[in-house]
């Protein structure tokens, strides 16, 4: 069969009413369950009665306090954390020509959290909750630098090229926090190696905040950048014939996506395979356009974390299994599938 | 309308000189090719004259201008370049790739989407690619993605258009069509700049050629005067024939 675009079109009529729905469940269910379930009807009566609105559903103030101070902060910093690692994956992958490209794959997760790491070891000072992920926002900013540099050859970036320079800094920088855990004695740092493989429990609306303000700003400026990223596709010579300050455009989508994983690594650690399940999941559904698939992946990341955390919470409950762990062993298969499904599809990546 | 200068233009890369002491004029209503051996520096030219790279010596203009004085979104409304291929790994459709040419002119106020979808129709049809369009780009052969690259520069509306060896992957029919679609734009006051392997679509189509050799020019003007016999075997270090075409008013080279 040679593909064409009516059945893309067909399936893309789909995309935003699924995407919404199961957001929408993953919301509830996320505030619902756990150790200790509440009604989605209270649920909802608890966010109401927070705005103001009382529609006449009890609940009691431990059901009110589970709610509102444990499981919406935790809620919020996991959607946050996953519409964070769908944008900046599109938009890596875009930046680069590459579809494996991915903040964790390329190394820069790995920066954002030395640079978290560092500052948690001597102390982030007056920068307070800010120190963490403006230290990984400083970290990632130079790992994106540093594989924008090695990866790149004459314009091109190469598959092989780009994956090995992340595998190099990835591991410069595993060690270098290793060291870190040895050469300072310091209960914030266990703490921090505990973040490192990826958890929400730290979630407190305290450590909330930096993460909706920077990874906000991310989330919210990357679309803008869509067009000039549909161009990049075409090699980065012919986007600049198109008109496409090219240096300028690149420079702006590494700071924002640095803005964003540093503010999410540094408050929920490295959580791998988002970056890449939700924009090829999206580009299957809706064709390749990052008018459409940077704002889609931004909600289909979030889906796909917040469900991981869902389960993470309650599948071993009352224990609780690392969402990092999760989301590789259902990502890597189904990424796997994703790679034959789409090389049949279209040929084989270069 | 505008015409695209080379003036003593010489590129070094390392201890490789590519070009040394170009000079080149591409004039408006006219179409200039580009011929010579491998290596001889056709591609680099067209580069610098495309604003796509520096010349270490000597200058280029566009209309009287530093073409590096120009913004890149002014000169994506004044030049389009063909690149020898165009590689694209996602899976956008043969028309999402010419809507891009369309790009220069998306925040122009005249402009508007029933103009874009005009402009990307009519380029379409024109490079004989409009039932190419819903098609995957990255699957469509490599003649049939020279083609709906050549209707994307055809679609961004520039007065100077500047191709690298749009000919390469076409079959016989689609080498003419394409000359020809490029010496109308010409007619109607385009300046055209091509690279061209095949010296007699160069004779058939060309009103000014440059031989190019070792990144010197060996050879400029009307395609009877630079199709010189003893020239091109120089040149190409192959004996070579050039006789009056049977059938059209122009030189035919012949290997000999």
């Amino acid at each position: 069969m040679r593909p064409d675009r009516a059945a893309v079109t067909a399936r893309r009529r789909w995309l935003w009413p699924v995407l919404l729905v199961l957001l929408a469940f993953t919301i509830i269910g996320n505030l619902a369950m756990g150790a200790f379930d509440v009604g989605p009807a209270k649920v909802i009566g608890i966010l109401l009665d927070h705005a103001g609105v009382d529609i006449g559903i009890e609940f009691s103030p431990q059901e009110n306090a589970v709610v509102w101070s444990l499981r919406l902060p935790r809620l919020v910093l996991a959607g946050l954390v996953g519409a964070v690692l769908g944008a900046t994956g599109t938009a890596l992958q875009g930046l680069f020509r590459n579809p494996l490209a991915d903040p964790q794959i390329i190394g820069i997760s790995s920066g954002a959290a030395l640079g978290a790491g560092v500052v948690l070891a001597i102390g982030p000072g007056v920068l307070g909750s800010f120190g963490g992920p403006l230290g990984g926002f400083v970290g990632a900013l130079a790992v994106a630098a540093i594989v924008y540099l090695f990866a790149r050859y004459e314009g091109r970036t190469e598959v092989v090229n780009l994956v090995l320079t992340g595998v190099a800094v990835s591991a410069v920088a595993t060690a270098a926090i290793g060291y870190l855990s040895f050469a300072v004695d310091s209960s914030r740092l266990q703490t921090a190696l505990f973040w490192f493989l990826g958890s929400f429990t730290l979630a407190t609306w305290q450590a909330v905040r930096p993460v909706l303000l920077l990874g906000g700003a991310c989330l919210l400026l990357l679309p803008f950048f869509a067009r000039q990223l549909n161009l990049l596709l075409l090699g980065e010579a012919e986007a600049r014939h198109l008109g496409v300050d090219v240096e300028r455009v690149r420079a702006m989508v590494l700071v924002l996506v640095a803005l964003g994983i540093g503010a999410g690594v540094a408050t929920a650690g490295i959580i791998g395979f988002v970056g890449l399940l939700a924009p090829h999941g999206v580009r299957l559904i809706a064709g390749p356009d990052h008018r459409t698939v940077l704002p889609a992946s931004t909600v289909a990341g979030a889906v796909l974390v917040l469900a991981a955390d869902l389960a993470a919470r309650t599948l071993a409950s009352p224990t609780e299994i690392p969402v990092g762990l999760l989301t590789a062993l259902a990502g890597g298969p189904f990424f796997l599938w994703l790679l034959r499904r789409t090389r049949a599809e279209y040929g084989a990546w270069g | 309308m505008a015409a695209v200068t080379a003036t003593a233009a010489g590129f070094t890369v390392g201890s490789a000189v590519l070009l040394n002491g170009v000079t080149v004029s591409a004039v408006p209503g006219q179409v200039l090719g580009l011929v010579g051996p491998n290596g001889a520096g056709k591609s680099t030219l067209l580069e610098l004259m495309a604003g796509d790279r520096r010349p270490s010596t000597g200058s280029v203009e566009l209309d009287g201008r530093a073409i590096h004085d120009f913004s890149a979104a002014e000169l994506a409304r004044l030049r389009a370049v063909l690149p020898q291929q165009t590689v694209v790994q996602f899976p956008f459709t043969a028309r999402d790739v010419v809507m891009m040419g369309r790009h220069p002119h998306h925040a122009d106020p005249d402009n508007s989407n029933e103009r874009d979808h005009e402009q990307v129709a009519e380029a379409m049809a024109a490079t004989d690619c409009a039932e190419l369009a819903h098609r995957i780009f990255p699957s469509l052969s490599g003649g049939e993605q020279t083609r709906v690259a050549l209707a994307r520069i055809f679609a961004q509306q520039t007065p100077v258009i500047l191709l690298d060896e749009p000919t390469a992957t076409l079959d016989v029919h689609h080498q003419e069509h394409t000359m020809r679609l490029l010496q109308e734009r010409a007619r109607a006051g385009a300046t055209v700049v091509v690279v061209l392997q095949d010296l007699n679509l160069g004779a058939a189509y060309a009103d000014q050629l440059v031989l190019l050799a070792g990144g010197r020019v060996a050879a400029a003007g009307a395609p009877t005067e630079v199709l010189n016999a003893d020239l091109l075997s120089a040149t190409y270090r192959q004996t070579m024939r050039v006789v009056d075409h049977p059938h059209r008013d122009c030189p035919l080279v012949l290997v000999a």
